[in-house]
């Protein structure tokens, strides 16, 4: 009696565990399903997707960061050995450039009271200015689908979608995607990134597109205006989100089959200390920051 | 006697969490720039794949989902493509019955090359003929490389904590 009790116990134990298994995979196969079905339906530019992305950015950028430390260190400690090599050289060069940037500012200070007399004079009220917040980029995309980067600044210190981000003064992209702390930027040369500039010689205005190279197209002119191996693109300023005149790159090629592709002036190995633009509409340059160069 | 009892619960623990433990970090490890380094590969396939291969339970698809969600967002593709990736790869790993993968290095490793093969290439197809026109294909081909370049380097110390930690306290 007792041997047939646990024999059909066992067999419903072995029951249970079958059935449980095949709820197991009933489940995988449903959210295999789900997240194919979802491909289709996530439109990039939900306001929930965007949020969400934001706050994921806020969660996982710290543990990036602790895990990138040991690499930055290392990074830094071999710029340093390369740097301690010209110190000296690097010190005169430095002192020379901070007494010419002194004389520079002082220029700067009285055309910026002259223009703000102009200003007065002429009833000119857009006052946008650019402010520039300096940040590191912490971690880059976890695949070859995209070009982007983590940045380890977010709304909090400012930070919104669509401003520009400039290294040594160039483009190298914009921001994407904004959590409280960090943020998510892509690249020019992103296959999501579209930005209208303008063929500084010619005034001639098109569009920026990335296409996940190194080189991204210069695309939609608006007119048939001539353009040369060398000439220099820079942003138009259109649509509002970037300031006109910043440097992008140079025409590098220019042929049938791959249409016009522009060499950027930064390669995205080069991207680590960058700058991000935030446009501020008010009165006059502020003491703590000016930024003078962007089209230097 | 107490020692011995709580070193054992805490390698008991230990099996249950390093699997997720282990593919967090590398997920997370993926996303370090690295300067000099611009190819860049989804390297938390890599994980999933060898979780999936030795059917280790506490490693639930669950983990696989987040993974894919999280791997979606940090990354800017569009949202449910790597979820659908992820789960795909740990599905037919799990539940295919026809090859024993776990029993030498090079056949898992011929069939991880093959599996993730076919699944960025049908990533690429579907990006680039619904999405996103002009991706470069080769720029996909050298990411899969990296991947499969990396696979061995990761499968030695996830076989470590396989066979010494989680084999033995989680059966």
């Amino acid at each position: 009696m007792g041997a047939i009790l646990n024999k059909l116990s066992t067999s419903k134990a072995v029951k249970i565990q079958m059935i449980k298994k095949l709820v197991r995979k009933i489940f995988v196969i449903m959210f295999i399903v789900f997240s194919f079905i979802l491909i289709f339906i996530g439109k990039p530019d939900n306001v929930i997707l965007n949020r969400t992305s934001g706050v994921v950015a806020d969660v996982m950028s710290p543990f990036v960061k602790v895990i990138s430390y040991p690499i930055y260190l290392v990074g830094s400690f071999i710029v340093d050995v390369k740097n301690f090599r010209d110190v000296d050289a690097r010190n005169h060069e430095l002192r020379t450039e901070i007494s010419k940037l002194k004389e520079q500012l002082n220029y700067f200070k009285q055309i910026e009271v002259e223009n703000q007399e102009l200003r007065k004079l002429n009833n000119f009220k857009t006052n946008a200015v650019n402010y520039l917040l300096s940040t590191r980029v912490l971690g880059s995309s976890g695949s070859g689908f995209t070009h982007s980067f983590l940045v380890d600044a977010g709304a909090k210190e400012g930070v919104k979608k669509y401003q520009g981000v400039l290294v040594d003064g160039y483009l190298v992209g914009q921001i994407n995607s904004v959590g409280t702390n960090y943020s998510r930027m892509i690249l020019i040369s992103d296959a999501n990134s579209k930005i209208p500039v303008q063929i500084e010689r010619t005034k001639t205005r098109a569009f920026l597109i990335g296409d996940n190279t190194d080189y991204p197209q210069v695309v939609h002119f608006e007119n048939q205006e001539p353009v040369q191996i060398g000439d220099v693109v820079v942003t138009s300023g259109m649509g509002g989100n970037l300031p006109a005149g910043i440097p992008v790159g140079i025409i590098g090629s220019i042929s049938e089959d791959n249409g016009i592709i522009i060499q950027p002036f930064v390669h995205k190995s080069n991207i680590d200390y960058i700058k991000v633009i935030k446009t501020s509409h008010t009165d006059g340059i502020k003491n703590f920051l000016i930024e003078t160069n962007i089209s230097e | 006697m107490v020692r011995k009892s709580k070193y054992k619960w805490l390698k008991s623990f230990l099996s249950k969490q390093l699997p997720w433990l282990s593919s967090f970090f590398i997920l997370v490890l993926s996303f370090v720039f690295i300067p000099v380094y611009n190819v860049k590969a989804t390297l938390v396939l890599i994980p999933i794949f060898f979780w999936g291969m030795k059917k280790v339970k506490c490693f639930d698809f669950i983990f696989v989902m987040l993974f894919g969600f999280i791997q979606d967002f940090l990354d800017g593709t569009q949202f449910g493509f790597n979820m659908f990736i992820f789960l795909s790869i740990y599905f037919v790993v799990f539940y295919q019955k026809f090859f024993p993968l776990d029993e030498s290095f090079s056949f898992s490793y011929l069939a991880f090359c093959i599996s993730t093969l076919v699944l960025i290439l049908l990533k690429y197809f579907v990006i680039s003929s619904m999405f996103i026109e002009n991706i470069n294909f080769f720029n996909i081909l050298l990411s899969w490389a990296v991947l499969i370049l990396c696979y061995p380097i990761f499968y030695w110390p996830l076989n470590q904590i396989y066979e010494r930690v989680v084999s033995k306290y989680n059966a």
